[in-house]
């Protein structure tokens, strides 16, 4: 008999481009306090804590040492994952699952603006012997599957484009997003080249914000006050390490991903009984592709789809109504943990003036960035 | 290589540095590859010893049998642009005056490829995918991936 988990509390600072004000121990801080008043518990009642961390982007090794406190978390069991938000959030999951703990917390931060030279990072995570003597901008990387992608399933760059007048024109109606704008598909596609197709306009912005999610028991959340958003499903993948030997045509992480979280959450048609995705969209390419590898789309139609407003905010399955990484901003690995946190917000029907019409049942999705091929995702619903 | 730190601190923010250096062990496969690279101007291949697939970077095992590779030849035939992408900018986030042609290289049957420049092209506009090219070598060969200058379009 597995029990049920559900998710109990969020807390998030806005995300924005730069956030002088703050250390990332403060905007923890701020996230976790929001966190705790919302699932109306003390840090004392949890059990477990689970960290994001990837020491690189924060430029601290053995950054989690720096996490407990913050969260008031010392002296108590502390999980880091080294991996996307969404496999933070399932260790949370599966250790609830253990009947060892009752609450779990989540906390992910990012502090993009912190981060000086950042291609440097994303280059040191490619191979050191046979790619990164090339000395490229690790991005050529997205321009290579960009390209495979569209001459394989037949979508266009002008539909790419299309992608990110819808991301970030939804963020118009969120207040937390760091890049809402009222852009059109023709000024992504006059937008500077960085990685031929890819341009400029296509590229997720950084931003920095931090997210703390409280997890419980099912019974544990009984005797929560908020309403209970439970996850139905779990699942993370990583593709071959080898660029060379990848299919871009498809994610195949996240066709693997979505295929365990569905099969935990007995979706059997995702199509028809998903409601809503927040989907990465780090390029706007990535979000067509991603939504034909969680099968959301056919392969070669998720284009067609999106023009024909099937993804917007009214449409039959409303994708990134946050306004995905385009518009909130790209947080890295917190990416995932955002794609939960407004997928849960919808859910409680706390989502404001982009609230979709009651959902009951959305999919959360996340890549880890270039130049990896890993992810997670997640079925949350509302019973 | 200095291995100082370097640090300053003001109110508002504090910098810092780390430099990091490293001596990557090659393996195995990879010493086998760029020898003959260096010495032969060959691009070797490994091949499972149960299934028959070859894989390019070449590896000492074959990751969907699970057993270690046997057969090391050269890749034979026109190799092929997979896909390509004209890069704009440098590792510094500067603007290059030149933008680079970058691509995978693949040969039939062979899975994987080499991720490399492309080079020797009379107008941008003959890259496209499938393109034939053929290595161009550098005289003076050390034992890495630029042993290759770039891959350049095949002669008929």
């Amino acid at each position: 008999m597995t029990r049920d988990v559900a998710i109990v509390g969020l807390g998030c600072t806005s995300f924005r481009p730069t956030s002088p004000h703050a250390s990332y121990r403060e905007m923890i801080f701020e996230a976790a306090v929001k966190a705790y008043s919302d699932a109306g518990i003390e840090p004392d009642q949890v059990d477990t804590f689970m960290s994001v961390s990837e020491d690189y982007l924060e430029g601290t090794a053995i950054v989690d040492e720096y996490v407990p406190d913050q969260l008031g978390a010392v002296l108590k069991p502390v999980h880091t994952i080294g991996a996307d938000g969404i496999t933070g959030l399932a260790s949370a999951f599966l250790q609830i699952r253990t009947g060892q703990f009752e609450v779990a917390l989540v906390e992910g931060r990012s502090k993009a603006s912190n981060v000086l030279h950042p291609a440097h990072i994303d280059a040191f995570a490619l191979d050191p012997v046979y790619v990164r003597p090339l000395e490229l901008h690790p991005r050529f990387v997205a321009g290579l599957e960009m390209r495979a992608f569209l001459e394989a399933t037949g979508n266009t760059e002008e539909q790419a484009a299309a992608v990110v007048e819808k991301n970030r024109g939804n963020a118009c109606r969120n207040p937390m997003a760091a890049h809402p704008a009222r852009t059109s598909a023709q000024d992504v596609l006059r937008s500077a080249p960085i990685a031929e197709p890819l341009k400029e306009g296509d590229a997720a912005l950084p931003a920095d914000g931090s997210i703390v999610i409280i997890l419980a028991s099912a019974e544990a959340a009984a005797r929560m006050k908020g309403q209970p958003v439970y996850i139905e499903g779990v699942g993370w993948a990583q593709d071959t390490p080898n660029i060379e030997e990848r299919d871009w045509s498809r994610a195949a992480y996240a066709e693997e991903a979505a295929r365990q979280a569905y099969r935990m959450a007995k979706i059997s048609d995702p199509a028809g009984q998903i409601q809503f995705a927040e989907v990465d969209d780090a390029f706007a390419y990535k979000e067509l592709q991603h939504l034909e590898s969680v099968g959301l789309a056919p392969t070669g139609m998720a284009g067609r789809m999106l023009e024909q407003g099937e993804f917007s905010p009214g449409g039959r399955l409303p994708v990134n109504a946050s306004g995905g990484s385009l518009g909130c901003g790209h947080v890295h690995d917190l990416a995932g943990l955002r794609s939960v946190m407004e997928a849960a917000l919808q859910l409680r029907g706390d989502a404001g003036d982009r609230q979709l019409n009651n959902p009951r049942v959305g999919l959360a999705q996340s890549w880890r960035g270039v130049p990896t091929a890993s992810g997670g995702a997640a079925v949350l619903s509302r019973r | 290589m200095s291995t100082q730190p370097h640090y300053s601190t003001a109110p508002g923010k504090a910098l810092g540095n780390i430099p990091i250096h490293h001596r990557y062990t090659v393996g195995v496969a990879g010493e086998r590859f760029f020898k003959a690279m260096r010495d032969r101007k060959v691009i070797l291949a490994a091949a499972c010893s149960s299934c028959r697939q070859r894989f390019l970077p070449p590896k000492i095992y074959c990751e969907i049998c699970f057993v270690e590779t046997g057969d090391w030849s050269p890749v034979e035939g026109p190799a092929r642009v997979k896909s390509f992408t004209l890069l704009h900018r440098s590792l510094d986030e500067e603007p290059l005056t030149q933008p680079v042609a970058v691509a995978l290289i693949v040969w039939d049957g062979v899975r994987g490829g080499i991720l490399h420049r492309v080079g020797g092209l009379e107008d941008p506009s003959q890259l496209k995918t499938g393109l034939l090219v053929e290595p161009c070598w550098a005289d003076e060969r050390a034992g890495g991936v630029n042993d290759i200058r770039f891959f350049a379009p095949a002669n008929p």
